[in-house]
């Protein structure tokens, strides 16, 4: 069976982070391209070629970076799934079946791996893997009604509500096994949800169900969350040559240090934390859990930075607070710049996870995001961002500002 | 020689030896007879088996006669040494066996004399030297295979493979599970059913004091007692589970499938409930009975207490529910004319076997309630009940307590109906309800799914939990404890929620969590609401397993939603979401739920 990684497409919700030309499949993720994701868990899953469907050349240029699977790059014709299946229906070959995998899932490679051993064992039309429903945001997914039996119904593609679909019900994992003449239904004009719906009306549908690591990486929110869900499985400290601690420096572990990185005294590291290559972390800086900063990134004396998916060559200076934030790539942040994140009850940004670890109350637990900040932004010294504000890319604003525009996403 | 199998011999077994990792997962070994070899070879250590199988390939062994075996220990620390098959001095026989052999140690000291050399601290190593010893005197390998298992005291299920006679594989079995199963050109023997049904479908379930062999052809069975062959061609079974009942499906553990095949296994239970009369017949031992007493251990146990609430509630009538490992402190007032109803899922639980075996011994008569078809205590029980969850293979129970719970459920009802206490049409009422069962868990499982797994991050940094409930709440607050226990080895208690201001609220303090399981019943509702209150009080975090819309919504610092169903439904309606909680903060502090530390599925060991 042949295996079709779709990576093409614009970057939907993610657009302000992703410069012209590249894809969301290139943003990264506690020192991976999203692509290697799923392509890692397609080469321990499966092992075989992976036909690549993408639209920018980034993608197909960070996939072929990876050794463990052999990549057959295919550029997207069209727009859509259906047109993505399209474009690599000529590389499939005579063969009945294929394994179909969304470029933009950080997931475990035992759920594709189960998925296949579902597929070979209970011989279906059609296998979807499937994930824990979260109630709050089923708008955001797409949602398989399945019987006791565990076939599936009935796709719905982003129900308005939880009471809007049949149960059982289970959000859809973007992993499937197909047959190949639905590419015919793609060819008669039927979307990609009809035509799952015309396979599982007229043949068996099993739905293969993962509570492991799943995420798609489609909202700011999943990229601190995925961020999370990666550190929480860092064990130890990873200390890669080059880099130079001075004596005064504390890190305490789990923490992964790349190449090239300096630490200055008295910068403190509570892990789990990732920092990337060539980084400099300033004197008296503390990064505590779940930062991650990518490669090239300074981050000046004094600062703060926590929870937070910091993107290649950001520059964040002295005194500055970044707390549950995305920083695009190439961004200047000022000195005493704060990023607020305590969400008020009424915003509820999608996708946003809620973890109860040592809350006030279980019933109100406490709700943070900060800043998205586009790629190459500037933002002035003293600038107070309010929670879920979004910086668009290239823009500058003014020291002293007070910014919440573009909230509520 | 051998007729054609489906896939390497090797290969079968192996994935045979996968399907029995759960009965026990210490240590595994394979042995083989090679063709020509007057030697068997044997691969064997500690570890889980996929682990050894990278070490040593018990898939790729050759031979066409090969046993293999995984072990939890009960003689000796899992080491490399005692992991099975034990071979005799001449490694040319390989044994593997489940059990306990009592009189080991006399048996070893005498043949330690006659010169054999023990290497292991396992009681099983006796029996390949006792073989061999009997071997040298009478020349006949089957005739010796039968001399040694006389001799043999206690439990076990064995099986011997001997270079010497290279294409039989010999058997034995007395109180442990033994089965054969029948292939076209090969034949299987195995401690359960699982083990062989990727390759056939026919099972002869074996009974105590049967020997035996079989060869690639044919099957020979004889009654050690009698010394007569057994016919057994009435006994060949057809087993309909599909393969995939038996294996992990698509899912990461067996528990979480398990807990989400529940519909499944309610609606299978359902239909056999109506499908046949021993639920009737069940009901008229009840009715001629003087006492009624009920025994299970374990999650069953759970289950029988729920059993004993309904009977009096519904039907007005007395029933002792008793732990079975504490049998001989009831037995003394058991007459003739009572009845002891004994749940278990495996049928093959010691404490609850040993029970029944004291009260049929002062005249008791016995209807048991097992999920494993003709196990030892259906078999030795005047009527057999069953549940049809399909295998259960992770160690804790969790389809079997929902589908005991709907049988016990449906007995009460019948039994009150019989008696008058319940009309035709309210019995029809409740009925109708436990007919729904499987629909509302069904719709039930994905709502609380997340919510589930979100509150066990929280959960999982917790030492110790209170489970508390009332009335009928009660034994699913005792089963959601022992499941927290069990798998994600937090200390957790259930306690009547009126008796947890005598004493354990002293251990209450800021952040504890308190788990409330609140039925849908408005009375009790009320009285919890005063629990759920003084708990608060004391800094306790409240959550609770509750109705939708309940009046302690507000009292409640974390819901898990059930359904507004019949209160009849609390076990069915409110153990999932306990269930779901206990395996996801086992998977959020890393443990294995399908492997529980020091447990063992089926407890054969008193």
């Amino acid at each position: 069976m042949k295996t079709v990684v779709l990576a093409g497409g614009g970057p939907g919700e993610l657009s302000v982070l992703v410069p012209p030309g590249r894809s969301k499949h290139t943003l990264r993720i506690v020192g991976r391209p999203l692509i290697h994701y799923p392509l890692m868990a397609v080469g321990e899953a499966v092992g075989r070629d992976v036909i690549l469907v993408y639209s920018s050349e980034d993608v197909y240029r960070e996939a072929v970076g990876l050794s463990s699977v052999r990549i057959i790059g295919v550029r997207q014709e069209g727009e859509g799934i259906e047109e993505a299946v399209k474009s690599a229906a000529k590389e499939l070959g005579g063969e009945d079946y294929f394994l179909l995998v969304y470029g933009d899932l950080v997931v475990d490679s035992k759920a594709l791996f189960k998925v296949m051993e579902s597929f070979y064992s209970y011989e279906p039309t059609m296998a979807v893997l499937t994930t824990p429903l979260e109630e709050k945001y089923v708008y955001t997914y797409g949602v398989a009604s399945t019987d006791l039996n565990g076939l599936v119904r009935r796709v719905v593609e982003k129900p308005s509500s939880i009471d809007a679909v049949e149960k059982p019900a289970y959000t859809v994992g973007g992993v499937y096994v197909l047959p190949t003449w639905i590419i015919d239904c793609f060819e008669k004009g039927l979307g990609f949800t009809d035509a799952l719906n015309k396979v599982a009306s007229e043949g068996r549908a099993i739905a293969v169900h993962w509570n492991g690591l799943w995420i798609d990486v489609g909202y700011p929110a999943d990229l601190l969350e995925a961020t999370r869900q990666l550190l929480n499985a860092l064990r130890g400290l990873h200390v890669s040559g080059g880099v130079e601690v001075e004596r005064n420096a504390v890190i305490e572990p789990p923490a992964f240090i790349d190449e090239g990185t300096y630490i200055d005294h008295g910068a403190v590291i509570k892990g789990p934390v990732y920092i990337g290559r060539g980084c400099f972390i300033g004197a008296h800086s503390f990064l505590r859990h779940y930062a991650s900063l990518e490669g090239r990134v300074r981050v000046g004396a004094f600062s703060e930075v926590k929870n937070a998916n910091v993107q290649p060559n950001v520059v964040v200076d002295s005194y500055t607070y970044i707390g549950d934030s995305i920083i695009g790539g190439d961004s200047c942040i000022g000195s005493h710049v704060v990023t607020l994140n305590l969400l008020p009850d009424e915003e509820t940004p999608p996708r946003l996870r809620e973890h109860l670890v040592a809350p006030q109350s279980l019933k109100k637990p406490i709700r943070k995001l900060g800043a998205i900040i586009g790629y190459g932004a500037r933002i002035g010294a003293g600038t107070t961002l309010y929670p879920q504000s979004v910086v668009q890319p290239m823009a500058s604003i003014e020291p002293g500002s007070v910014y919440k525009v573009g909230r509520g996403v | 020689m051998p007729g054609s199998t489906p896939d390497k011999p090797s290969l079968m077994v192996y994935r045979g030896l996968l399907r029995l990792e759960y009965r026990g997962y210490d240590s595994a070994g394979v042995a083989s007879i090679p063709e020509g070899s007057s030697k068997v070879v044997v691969l064997k250590g500690k570890g889980k088996i996929v682990e050894l199988e990278k070490k040593y390939g018990f898939s790729k062994v050759d031979g066409y006669t090969i046993v293999a075996h995984t072990r939890w220990a009960t003689h000796g620390a899992p080491t490399d040494v005692n992991a099975h098959p034990h071979v005799d001095c001449y490694m040319a026989i390989a044994v593997v066996h489940n059990g306990i052999i009592q009189n080991y140690r006399e048996l070893r000291k005498e043949l330690a004399g006659e010169g054999h050399v023990f290497v292991s601290e396992t009681d099983t190593e006796v029996v390949p030297h006792l073989v061999e010893e009997l071997y040298s005197r009478c020349g006949d390998v089957y005739s010796a295979f039968k001399k040694a298992v006389e001799v043999l005291e206690g439990s076990y299920a064995i099986a011997l493979i001997s270079a010497v006679e290279p294409n039989k594989i010999f058997f034995a079995r007395k109180d442990s599970p033994l089965v054969l199963g029948l292939g076209s050109g090969f034949n299987f023997v195995a401690s359960d059913i699982p083990a062989f049904l990727e390759y056939s479908r026919r099972a002869v379930v074996l009974r105590d004091y049967e020997v035996g062999y079989v060869t690639p052809v044919n099957a020979f069975i004889e009654d050690l007692r009698e010394g007569r062959p057994v016919d057994y061609a009435h006994r060949v079974r057809f087993i309909e589970w599909s393969i995939e009942d038996a294996s992990k499906g698509g899912y990461a553990h067996f528990m979480i499938k398990e807990i989400l095949e529940q519909p499944r296994a309610l609606k299978n239970t359902l239909q056999g409930i109506e499908g046949d009369d021993s639920f009737q017949k069940a009901v008229e031992l009840l009715l001629s009975a003087n006492r009624i007493y009920v025994t299970a251990a374990g999650t069953s146990y759970h289950a029988a207490l729920y059993y004993s609430l309904l009977m009096q509630k519904l039907a007005g009538a007395q029933v002792t529910p008793f732990i079975a490992s504490e049998y001989h402190s009831y037995e003394g007032a058991v007459n003739e004319g009572d009845l002891l109803v004994v749940v278990s899922q495996s049928g093959e639980t010691i404490d609850s076997l040993m029970a029944l075996r004291a009260f049929r011994e002062r005249g008791a008569k016995v209807i048991a309630l097992s999920n494993v078809i003709d196990s030892a205590i259906p078999r030795e029980s005047i009527l057999a009940l069953y549940t049809r969850a399909g295998p259960e293979i992770g160690v804790a129970a969790t389809k079997t307590f929902t589908t005991q719970a709907l049988a016990l459920a449906w007995l009460a009802v019948s039994y009150a109906l019989a008696v008058g206490r319940l009309t035709v049409s309210e019995a029809e009422g409740i009925r109708g309800e436990l007919r729904s069962s499987p629909k509302i868990v069904s719709e039930l499982l994905p709502l609380i799914e997340d919510r589930a797994r979100k509150l066990s991050e929280w959960l999982s940094g917790k030492s110790s939990a209170y489970y508390l409930s009332r009335g009928v709440g009660l034994p699913v607050a005792m089963e959601g404890a022992l499941k927290l226990k069990e798998i994600a080895y937090i200390h957790a208690e259930a306690y009547p929620a009126g008796e947890s201001k005598h004493g354990p609220i002293a251990l209450v303090s800021n952040g504890f969590p308190v788990v409330f399981i609140v039925p849908a019943d408005n009375y009790l509702e009320k009285l919890l609401l005063g629990n759920v209150q003084e708990m608060k009080a004391r800094g306790a975090v409240t959550i609770g397993v509750a109705p939708r819309g309940t009046s302690l919504e507000d009292q409640l610092d974390y819901l898990l939603p059930a359904p507004r169903a019949h209160w009849i439904l609390t076990p069915l309606t409110h153990t999932p979401p306990l269930q779901l909680i206990a395996y996801y903060t086992a998977v959020s502090r890393g443990f294995d739920p399908d492997k529980p530390r020091n447990l063992a599925k089926t407890v054969t060991v008193e």
